[in-house]
């Protein structure tokens, strides 16, 4: 009870918020002569160190509807769209708002499409707040590679609607106006060719939409994210997600294992299935050879002779690793996992 | 060669993320024989690739 009462406030707090930020921006308003849209976005690259090695970038956008809605269900249109390609540097940043006319045209719609306004008014309220932050780690290694060995990434997102159901013509059955509030960000963390550059991401894709332009949007928003809704893609996803985030954990532990003990554990991933043994050139056998020869690696002095090709080693070790992860291969699950055990038992024997 | 079986809809995304480090290319992402009747949305693709020779 007392948790619902907690719910119910944290959700009261912020539509409160929210309403504040509307009638500042939008001016006093009695909601059913006028509409109030508000959006409100901050992408910001927030530390890119380069000792150690790392990247913060935090998102943050509010969208907020405030205003009338008919008795015929229908709802004044307004679309607001931001995309980013997760760049750090040189981002592509796409942002879009539109009302009325235009919302409908961008939606799919013809202007003065066949939405119905008309009936008596009531006020509605539709909002969202969303915060995503991502920040990795990457460990410069004894050979000048770097390798992700951190990956934090938080979300929060509150969405809340207050609508007066609307009467349909037959004047006997309720009509729930049309509102769409969808998100779709993803964080990644990777290195350059050359393995000494590190690079992050945070793609974000949001769309934020009310009456008619929001039930044109559901339609391709729904192809975009219909994969989610399948339960045999869900299973995979899911299964995707613990792999990725194991080949973290793997990857953290490989960087704080020394090169005179990277053989043994490339061995145990070949033995597990995880990385092949020949691989024209990029398999195990390759490795070994390199790693065996003194002009790369001096094992009796432990001097790595050439540091670029033992980043290569790290990078094609952490491709098979990470990249390679099989989300319709549950059962590479538990290699990983006891790859994971064997990788961090050799960092931390060698601490 | 690597392969895998991801959703089709993927193929962009694990494209950027093998290559994204240069020690791979991507040859194909074809839709399996047994999807190509199934709605878009829930086709499989199998993804290939060649890793970058250690040099």
């Amino acid at each position: 009870m007392l948790d619902s009462m907690k719910a119910r406030a944290s959700f009261s707090t912020f539509a409160i918020e929210l309403v504040i930020l509307m009638i500042a921006l939008g001016g006093c308003t009695n909601g059913v002569d006028r509409a109030v849209f508000v959006t409100k976005t901050s992408l910001s690259v927030l530390d890119v160190d380069s000792t150690p090695p790392s990247i913060s970038v935090a998102y943050d956008r509010t969208e907020g509807f405030f205003g009338p809605s008919y008795q015929s269900g229908g709802i004044p249109p307004v679309v607001g769209i931001v995309r980013s390609d997760g760049k750090v540097l040189n981002p592509k940043v796409q942002q879009l708002y539109a009302t009325g006319n235009a919302a409908r045209v961008i939606s799919g719609v013809k202007a003065n499409g066949d939405d119905d306004l008309s009936g008596d008014k009531k006020n509605l309220f539709f909002g969202t707040s969303t915060t995503t932050g991502l920040k990795i780690g990457f460990d410069a290694t004894t050979t000048g590679s770097v390798i992700p060995n951190s990956f934090i990434f938080g979300f929060r997102r509150k969405e809340y609607s207050v609508l007066p159901l609307g009467k349909k013509a037959d004047d006997k059955s309720d009509n729930y106006p049309s509102v769409l509030a969808a998100i779709d960000n993803s964080g990644e963390a990777g290195v350059s060719e050359s393995g000494n550059k590190p690079f992050a991401g945070l793609k974000i894709s949001q769309y934020f939409a009310t009456g008619i332009a929001a039930t044109n949007l559901a339609g391709s928003v729904k192809d975009e994210f219909g994969e989610a809704t399948e339960d045999a893609f869900g299973e995979y996803r899911a299964t995707l997600q613990k792999q990725r985030l194991l080949a973290g954990e793997i990857l953290y532990c490989y960087s704080a294992v020394p090169v005179s003990k990277r053989l043994a554990v490339l061995a145990d991933a070949v033995r597990l299935e995880l990385l092949p043994a020949e691989d024209d050139g990029a398999g195990f056998q390759d490795m070994k050879k390199a790693l065996e020869d003194p002009a790369v690696y001096d094992r009796e002095n432990n001097i790595v002779r050439k540091p670029d090709i033992v980043a290569q080693i790290d990078g094609t070790y952490a491709h098979n690793v990470y990249p390679g992860a099989d989300g319709f291969d549950a059962a590479r699950t538990r290699l990983m996992e006891i790859h994971k055990k064997s990788v961090c038992e050799t960092a931390s024997a060698t601490e | 060669m690597h392969s895998k079986i991801i959703p089709c809809s993927d193929c962009e995304k694990e494209k950027e993320l093998i290559e994204q480090n240069g020690r791979a290319t991507v040859l194909e992402c074809v839709v399996l024989d047994e999807d190509k009747n199934k709605p878009k949305g829930n086709q499989r693709c199998r993804i290939t690739w060649k890793m970058k020779a250690i040099s």
